[in-house]
């Protein structure tokens, strides 16, 4: 098999230029912002280079500090986003993300350099992609479910109480909703796992095959990444979902959305 | 404390707004009562009842409950002894039938033959009600009786019940009120309701809040 071809800035700098005129197309029709969709192509080429850059040096260097130092941070990064794209913030809310992203991801992760028996568990070659891809799917299974509860729970605010009034525990008269969030939640990964390899080849395969891999070899490696990473959104979003339900009963009683704050 | 009073809250004070204050010095409510909430509009009545089936928090020197003084912890075990219909219930749009099913799982009720007692009152008082029909096909009506068998099917210690007869035909209403009345004996009813229907459910006491 033949090795990918080195792709240049001029490259790179064609495929902005293509996203950029599809914002600003966006923009003239008026169906979205041309503003978020330019920062987004543009963060997301400066970071992909940027850890490209501090990659090429971990990798090098690949010390055990280092490297679980650079795990850590993209773990704060991971909470810091979710944090970010939800509203009500309160300490409470970041303790939960907290237990959400770290108790489920890291033990994740071990588990899977388990099963492909890397040598050391943390070189930086497999704890950086690996866990991050981990992360990197959570953020959206947790983002989406919780921001499904604070949006509805207002919305349905007299559906919990008559529950409750019918004699429900808090958990009892939110099964509703916790339902309707988890699914959400789960949605995305479930919908890929359907279509992988009828649709869309991963792009971690995609990635191994044009590197030269076999590609049988690179199909269960994938599996187990994708087994994995549906382990992080379901536990993650459960445990996310369920915590922040909690905090709209204040001692499993008094329901926040009746209280005069 | 009188042994036929069931619960008295002594010093309560609820915020039930910015800046307003709902402040009673007693407030008590006597077995087997059918106490009837007055007050104009904004006066605190639905804050009230919802500060009784403990959904918000409130101050009081002192909570006794069947002559029992409760701690802040065992407030807990004051709500299973109530149930309370909001002004605003609402269920989720399957068939009653289901419904029923889904509110006999609840914890609270597996002591006791909540689906087998709702049958048996429906059939008794409510009986024009379809419950193979989904609430959303049911009419206003039928849908506050429906909510009001739910709730006093369990028959409780308290039953709190806010504007529970509104949208009510006078059919409906008399069906309620009986139904309430005779099957309910030994249950406290605080209920709330217009100025003109305030003899329904003939009350035994009638408690203002708020200004008159």
């Amino acid at each position: 098999m033949s090795t990918p071809a080195e792709i240049s800035n001029l490259t790179l700098i064609y495929v902005s230029a293509m996203c950029l005129a599809l914002a600003i197309l966006g923009h003239w029709l008026e169906i979205t912002k041309a503003k978020s969709i330019i920062l987004s192509v543009l963060r997301a080429l400066i970071q992909l280079l940027l850890i490209g850059h501090i990659l090429k040096f971990v990798f090098v260097q690949d010390h055990l500090y280092l490297n679980l130092s650079l795990a850590l941070f993209m773990t704060l990064a991971s909470i810091v986003t979710v944090y970010s794209r939800l509203e009500n913030k309160n300490l409470y809310l970041f303790k939960n993300i907290f237990i959400s992203i770290v108790v489920v991801a890291w033990p994740t992760y071990l588990l899977l350099a388990y099963f492909i028996q890397v040598p050391n568990t943390f070189q930086a070659a497999t704890l950086i992609p690996l866990l991050g891809m981990l992360l990197g799917n959570s953020i959206n299974g947790i983002t989406i479910g919780i921001k499904r509860v604070q949006e509805d729970i207002h919305e349905r605010k007299d559906y919990i109480a008559t529950m409750l009034g019918l004699g429900a525990s808090w958990q009892e008269a939110t099964n509703l909703l916790m339902r309707s969030s988890f699914d959400l939640a789960i949605t995305p990964i479930i919908n890929t796992m359907m279509i992988v390899g009828i649709v869309s080849l991963p792009g971690m395969m995609t990635g191994q095959i044009i590197a030269g891999r076999d590609p049988l070899i690179s199909a269960k490696y994938q599996f187990l990444i994708l087994g994995c990473i549906f382990i992080t959104i379901f536990l993650g979003s459960l445990i996310g979902i369920y915590l922040q339900l909690r905090w709209y009963f204040i001692n499993h009683l008094y329901f926040r959305e009746f209280m005069h704050e | 404390m009188n042994s036929d009073t069931l619960l008295r809250i002594q010093d309560f004070k609820l915020k039930i707004a910015q800046d307003k204050e709902l402040k009673l010095e007693e407030f008590s409510i006597k077995k087997n009562a059918r106490m009837h909430l007055r007050g104009p509009s904004g006066s605190g009545k639905t804050s009230l009842m919802n500060a009784l089936y403990l959904l918000c928090p409130f101050e009081a020197k002192e909570i006794y409950f069947k002559s029992e003084l409760l701690s802040e912890k065992e407030l807990v075990k004051l709500r299973t002894h109530m149930r309370y219909l909001p002004q605003h219930a609402e269920t989720n749009y399957e068939t009653c039938s289901n419904i029923i099913r889904d509110v006999a799982k609840f914890k609270s009720m597996q002591a006791i033959n909540f689906q087998g007692k709702l049958l048996n009152f429906h059939k008794q008082y409510f009986s024009s009600i379809n419950l193979d029909l989904d609430y959303s096909r049911l009419s206003g009506g039928e849908r506050q009786c429906f909510k009001l068998l739910l709730a006093a099917s369990s028959e409780p210690d308290i039953l709190l019940l806010d504007e529970c007869f509104a949208n009510m035909s006078q059919e409906f209403r008399e069906a309620s009120s009986h139904f309430l009345i005779t099957e309910l004996q030994n249950t406290s009813i605080v209920f709330t309701h217009h100025f003109q229907e305030e003899n329904f459910l003939s009350p035994t006491e009638v408690t203002s809040i708020g200004l008159l």
